[in-house]
């Protein structure tokens, strides 16, 4: 059986929606090296398997977080266990994914339920929304923010890591005029666990989006976003970290499209990599010819601990324009010798001084989500998953 | 306290000392002084431990508590848990760690090797109350990321903070002078007098005198080529200010 069959085996095609994504994936196949998308992830490698939902067991931590939470699970909304603010409501979408790519195929091919989280204008609840995905194959969500509306959102992958699983998760986002909307998504996998993902985010004037992804593990982690930021005075902030050991692989692949003038963005991702783990980093920003006045910036920043352990990164620069301010660039490096001196003249051994130099490089970028709780969040997932990495929990 | 005999050090390929004699006896104020390259920070980074220097000969062997230590096998932290302090020309910046945590695993690590009982967070505080006073150093730095956005005189007073807190038997000071305003100066070498017993030694890493007018050196070392040029009182080093060390080179 081809990888292509054995992918399909796996689908119940549940309505229309699947059915044009299977027709989309005959078309296409899976994509190889050859393609520029995909020229450091083989796909093929690690799709022979069958894919199964994954089990969930909810941290406790994580029930206390916010008093606002959407449960989720195979059979939609799960009402007992979720309160939504005011000014936040959930329906069915009656929209579907947009099949242009191999991820958002496989969100298609598989999704189960859709769901349209609908935050009236204006709306500011006091705390975030922490949204729980629990046994969904392919959790599928779409988020309007209103006008004006200010909301942090939590997005939370937590697969049981004894047993195999996949997750093939699609969010998109609409951020309407002067709305300001944060969402974090935090994935944390071991090595038996497959998880391919798509964000997508479009922009109104003055509207201004915060995506922070932070993955630690898994066997595979694709993470793409793509962001149309389309109207002047709007802003995107994309960072997150990557945090990999053993034969763990992880690819990030970042698409903003500066389509109109004084738009604004940055980006900060950071990948801290042990053993003979991997990491891709794609950035791609790309200014449209009539976007002047477009200020964008870019890094990506990778420690390396190992010997083994390799990392390729691509910012790329694609402008139309010739009146903008663009930066980017990318480093690939082990811990500072110096600054490990500096550690160990204090009397730290050489483990210890190698936990503080990671977790003072993680924290710059952990640092950059804005909510306290969410940050909290992260970094206790961090010292949790990867001892090794921090020190102590940030306080953000 | 230690005894350096013919002390040989290179980093890649390029000898940087080339035969250092020194004997540094408890209670003595070392003064390194010698024109840029001469070999001063090396020397003080090689006594250390800096993992980019490779020794190719000589000794330096270290007594502490009647016993002698060959130096050159230990690593670097053990060096510290055995009393050598380093004060860096150039502190490294640690952001997301707070110098009171910094301070306190340090503390931990290399006062309870030598016998102290480790602390807890309130009581490090109260410890450090009087080193904070000492310094002028306000005890909101404590809740500070490690060097992350200090000025240069606050590095370096955070240093002599570090160094009160370690209370080395051998205190290895590189440029700890340089970026320094005078009232920052007065402050650090203020520190280190009231450091200074009569268990221990400072070793003063610099180019200028004006240290020596608030640390009086009993004896100062003139460096050049990664050797001893010329050693004398504190009254070189005046003359060094007036001579330059040109004189001395080419004689």
């Amino acid at each position: 059986m081809t990888i292509l069959e054995n992918i399909l085996s796996s689908s119940n095609l549940h309505g229309t929606n699947s059915v044009h994504a299977k027709a989309w994936l005959e078309k296409n196949g899976v994509p190889t090296n050859r393609d520029e998308s995909w020229k450091y992830t083989n796909p093929s490698k690690f799709l022979s398997g069958k894919s199964n939902a994954p089990t969930v067991t909810i941290p406790n931590e994580l029930k206390d977080l916010s008093p606002y939470c959407l449960y989720l699970d195979k059979n939609g909304v799960d009402q007992s266990q979720s309160k939504l603010p005011e000014g936040i409501t959930i329906e069915d979408s009656k929209s579907s994914i947009n099949v242009t790519d191999f991820t958002s195929a496989l969100g298609s091919l598989f999704e189960k339920n859709r769901f349209l989280i609908k935050i009236a204008n204006k709306t500011k609840p006091s705390h975030p929304l922490v949204i729980i995905h629990q046994d969904e194959l392919a959790p599928s969500i779409e988020i309007q923010v209103g006008q004006f509306a200010e909301v942090d959102v939590l997005e939370v992958f937590n697969p049981d890591l004894n047993n195999e699983s996949t997750t093939y998760a699609n969010t998109d986002v609409k951020v309407e005029a002067g709305a300001h909307f944060q969402l974090t998504k935090t994935v944390v996998g071991g090595d038996q666990q497959i998880h391919i993902a798509k964000t997508t985010a479009t922009l109104d004037k003055d509207a201004n989006a915060d995506f922070f992804i932070f993955a630690a593990g898994s066997k595979l982690t694709r993470q793409e976003l793509v962001a149309d930021i389309n109207q002047s005075g709007a802003h995107v902030n994309a960072h997150g970290l990557f945090a990999l050991r053993g034969d763990q692989h992880a690819d990030q692949f970042i698409t903003l499209n500066h389509n109109a003038a004084h738009t604004t963005s940055d980006q900060l991702f950071k990948m801290i990599l042990d053993d003979q783990s991997r990491g891709v980093f794609t950035g791609k920003l790309e200014i449209a010819k009539d976007a002047q006045k477009v200020d964008a910036s870019q890094l990506n920043k990778n420690v390396v601990l190992s010997k083994k352990a390799h990392v390729d990164t691509r910012p790329q620069l694609l402008v139309h324009a010739d009146d903008v301010k663009c930066a980017h660039g990318a480093t690939v490096g082990q811990l500072s010798p110096e600054e490990l001196f500096y550690l160990r003249s204090r009397g730290l051994n050489q483990s210890k001084a190698q936990k503080i130099l990671c977790h003072a490089f993680a924290s710059d970028a952990v640092l950059r989500i804005k909510s306290k709780t969410i940050g909290n969040w992260v970094s206790a997932l961090l010292y949790e998953n990867f001892e090794q990495f921090a020190l102590e929990k940030f306080e953000a | 306290m230690i005894t350096i005999k013919n002390l040989h050090a290179k980093v890649e390929d390029k000898e940087i000392l080339s035969g250092i004699n020194l004997e540094i006896k408890a209670g003595e104020v070392h003064a390194i002084m010698g024109p840029n390259g001469s070999g001063k920070s090396t020397l003080a980074k090689v006594i250390a431990g800096h993992p980019s220097f490779e020794v190719t000969s000589g000794e330096v062997n270290y007594t502490i508590n009647k016993k002698e230590k060959n130096l050159l096998e230990l690593e670097p932290d053990d060096r510290s848990k055995e009393g050598i302090f380093l004060g860096f020309q150039y502190p490294v910046e640690i952001p997301g760690v707070t110098n009171l945590h910094f301070l306190r695993e340090s503390y931990n690590s290399v006062c309870t090797h030598q016998g102290a009982k480790p602390m807890e967070e309130e009581e490090f505080r109260q410890f450090l109350r009087p080193k904070l006073e000492l310094l002028s150093m306000d005890s909101s730095f404590l809740d500070r990321a490690v060097n992350t956005g200090f000025s240069g005189g606050e590095k370096k007073k955070n240093e002599i903070l570090q160094m009160a807190v370690l209370n080395p038997r051998l205190a290895l000071l590189d440029e700890t002078d340089s970026g320094l305003d005078i009232d920052a100066l007065q402050i650090v070498a203020k520190g280190v007098n009231a450091l200074k017993t009569k268990y221990n030694a400072v070793v003063l890493v610099t180019h200028y005198q004006r240290l020596l007018d608030y640390i009086v050196p009993d004896y100062v070392h003139v460096l050049s080529q990664g050797k001893i040029i010329k050693s004398g009182g504190k009254e070189l080093a005046l003359e060094l200010e007036k001579r330059g060390y040109d004189w001395l080179i080419k004689a």
